[in-house]
């Protein structure tokens, strides 16, 4: 267990090297891969989450923490497929169509992967077919758009009527942030969320998906 | 009160005859060449050819008459340089419109996008079809990070090579003697206060050449190495300083730095960073701007950077520019009762993110009257929109604005 609270202590740290080392030993020493995921890499990513809400992490902070998550998870991901043990969810994430901004954008996908969720990274620029075509090939749980410029923001709408005429939107929820959007926004286009940072991203896609996570 | 005149009263503090407005005079202060002939049309003003003066955010220099009809109080010195015919090439803009652009800067088609290429034939930016500005697609030091190759990395990256006027104009041997000339023309002819853009990028350049994501790591992880960069970077502009100021510093009154420190929900940086990594070096470039010349220092920072700045003013910062209001902890009368004695307000006239592509007319007027009643007072106040005004704004909205400012 001493192994367990100094890998917390490096993801929370951001140290990236340590972060492998340490779940190495965990699996070694026989933590079981759900119970380090569980009880050491996700609590940590939320205490990371927490001390960004505080202002006491700014997003180099944020960064090297998801890094660090993103190194163990890669250690721990086929123990945890040999064990069984299902990610949380999954999440199809892409800036929308017209927008080539994705350094926000990233860093969602970054913490949402930190903390188990298995994320497939549409990249920039995406169209609201490719968004409907990702929910039909991986059969995500939820969509995360960004939008940077109030250009593009508009776009955002058009993923929703796709999905509702492709008969896709009961079978998935659909979130969205960025610069210009706002709550008023996501409810006008019938999105599911919003979130103006990637810390309450990742809450309102735990509470959507599962009913866990913080109430914001 | 001439132009310059009320510019330069408001820089000190004091209340002009009226609010001084700046419109295109710096590159976050324009608008897009997509709505500049809306604009024209709307406003009953003749057809020009539309310039495009910034080939990578895709915006129009203003002519004249759209200056004088909306009261504007700045130019950008570059105005001053490629007025021949030849500076220019034909290009069609998103969207079909005709336009011109900087003969240096001309993108070249290929399948679905429009690139644009470095000297040495690598495509560093793209426009896709379907998207109206340009993109940075290489990052020289992502991979390999050759600090000895610093010169040539700002020429494999977009935002360094990619150059408004008078850009390749005034480079090479004699290039400064001709902005000399360029300069000392333009303050001739004009009454306007004379922005000149210098740039002096240091947080910026660490995300453009490294990428974003890998040099805020690097800040976090590996502070000698990016000690070191910022030091080679520093001497590199201070050293274009020294020639710029030279050859401008008589005929400028502002001098723009840039770094966008901030986000929609404040910095991107803790102000422990900020002093760590750049204060220092950015007060050397802003001190000795001072030295070389009689010109205002503004650095052009989006985002929710109040947290930084007490450090940017202590650093010698007259201006902060562009003041994004609707970014967290940007609030227009506290930001005025805090910092108003001892920084100048260059922005927060009218918010570009909500209010200005999307509201009425009547809307904007409201807000930009409000606006400008907490700014304006004991001077240290420029009216300019929170930046570049989008292709999809309104045209009535833009004349509402400008309106508004001084009914």
């Amino acid at each position: 267990m001493a192994d367990l609270s100094k890998l917390y202590d490096a993801v929370v740290a951001g140290r990236i090297e340590a972060a492998g080392t340490l779940t190495r030993r965990a699996l070694s020493g026989g933590s079981a891969p759900g119970t380090i995921l569980n009880e050491s890499l996700v609590p940590a990513m939320a205490e990371v989450g927490a001390r960004f809400g505080r202002n006491e992490y700014y997003i180099p902070d944020m960064l090297i923490s998801a890094e660090a998550m993103k190194t163990a998870m890669g250690i721990l991901q086929p123990a945890l497929v040999t064990a069984g043990v299902e990610p949380v969810g999954s999440v199809a994430i892409g800036t929308i169509k017209g927008d080539l901004h994705d350094i926000g954008k990233n860093l969602v996908a970054a913490m949402l992967e930190g903390n188990g969720f298995q994320v497939f990274n549409l990249g920039m620029n995406v169209a609201p077919e490719q968004f409907a075509a990702a929910v039909k090939e991986h059969e995500v749980d939820l969509i995360a758009i960004s939008a940077l410029l109030t250009t593009t923001m508009i776009n955002m709408k058009e993923v929703i009527d796709i999905l509702d005429r492709e008969g896709l939107r009961e079978q998935v929820k659909v979130i969205i942030g960025g610069a210009p959007v706002t709550p008023d926004y996501a409810e006008k286009i019938g999105a599911d969320g919003f979130s103006d940072n990637a810390n309450g991203a990742v809450n309102l896609t735990k509470q959507l998906i599962s009913g866990s996570g913080e109430r914001l | 009160m001439n132009s310059k005149e009320r510019i330069l009263c408001a820089l000190n503090h004091r209340e002009p005859d009226r609010v001084p407005i700046d419109f295109s005079g710096h590159r976050s202060s324009g608008i897009s060449a997509v709505l500049y002939p809306k604009l024209r049309a709307f406003l009953g003003l003749p057809p020009r050819p539309v310039r495009v003066y910034d080939p990578i955010q895709q915006m129009a220099i203003v002519d004249e008459d759209m200056l004088d009809i909306f009261g504007i109080d700045t130019i950008e010195l570059g105005r001053g340089f490629a007025l021949k015919k030849k500076d220019w090439a034909p290009w069609t803009l998103p969207g079909g419109g005709p336009c011109l652009m900087p003969v240096w800067a001309l993108p070249e088609r290929e399948e679905g996008r429009w690139v644009f290429r470095s000297k040495s034939g690598r495509i560093i930016a793209h426009m896709p079809d379907g998207t109206l500005y340009f993109e940075q697609t290489y990052y020289p030091f992502f991979e390999e990070d050759n600090l000895d190759k610093l010169g040539e990395a700002l020429d494999e990256c977009m935002w360094s090579a990619i150059a408004s006027p008078p850009g390749p104009l005034v480079s090479g041997p004699g290039g400064e003697r001709l902005l000399n000339d360029g300069a000392r023309r333009l303050r001739e002819s004009t009454d306007r206060a004379i922005i000149g853009l210098f740039g002096g990028n240091l947080f910026e350049l660490g995300q453009f050449l490294f990428r974003n994501d890998r040099f805020l790591m690097l800040l976090a992880l590996e502070p000698g190495k990016v000690y070191d960069f910022l030091d080679r970077l520093t001497a590199l502009h201070l050293e274009n300083l020294e020639k710029y100021l030279s050859a401008v510093g008589e005929y400028i009154d502002v001098i723009v730095f840039g770094d966008d420190l901030g986000m929609q929900t404040g910095a991107q940086i803790s102000p422990k960073m900020y002093r760590q990594f750049f204060k220092p070096r950015h007060s050397k470039m802003w001190l000795r701007a001072k030295e070389l010349a009689d010109v205002k220092v503004m650095l052009h920072c989006c985002g929710g950077v109040r947290q930084l700045l007490p450090d940017l003013i202590e650093a010698g910062l007259d201006a902060i520019n562009p003041v994004q209001v609707s970014s967290r902890g940007m609030d227009p009368e506290e930001l005025k009762t805090e910092f108003g004695d001892r920084l100048v307000f260059w922005g927060g006239g009218c918010d570009t993110q909500h209010v200005l592509p999307l509201g009425t007319p009547d809307e904007v007027r409201d807000h930009v009257r409000r606006q400008v009643d907490i700014f304006k007072k004991g001077g240290g106040f420029v009216f300019q929109q929170v930046h570049n005004i989008l292709a999809n704004v309104p045209p009535q909205n833009v004349k509402a604005m400008f309106e508004a400012i001084n009914e």
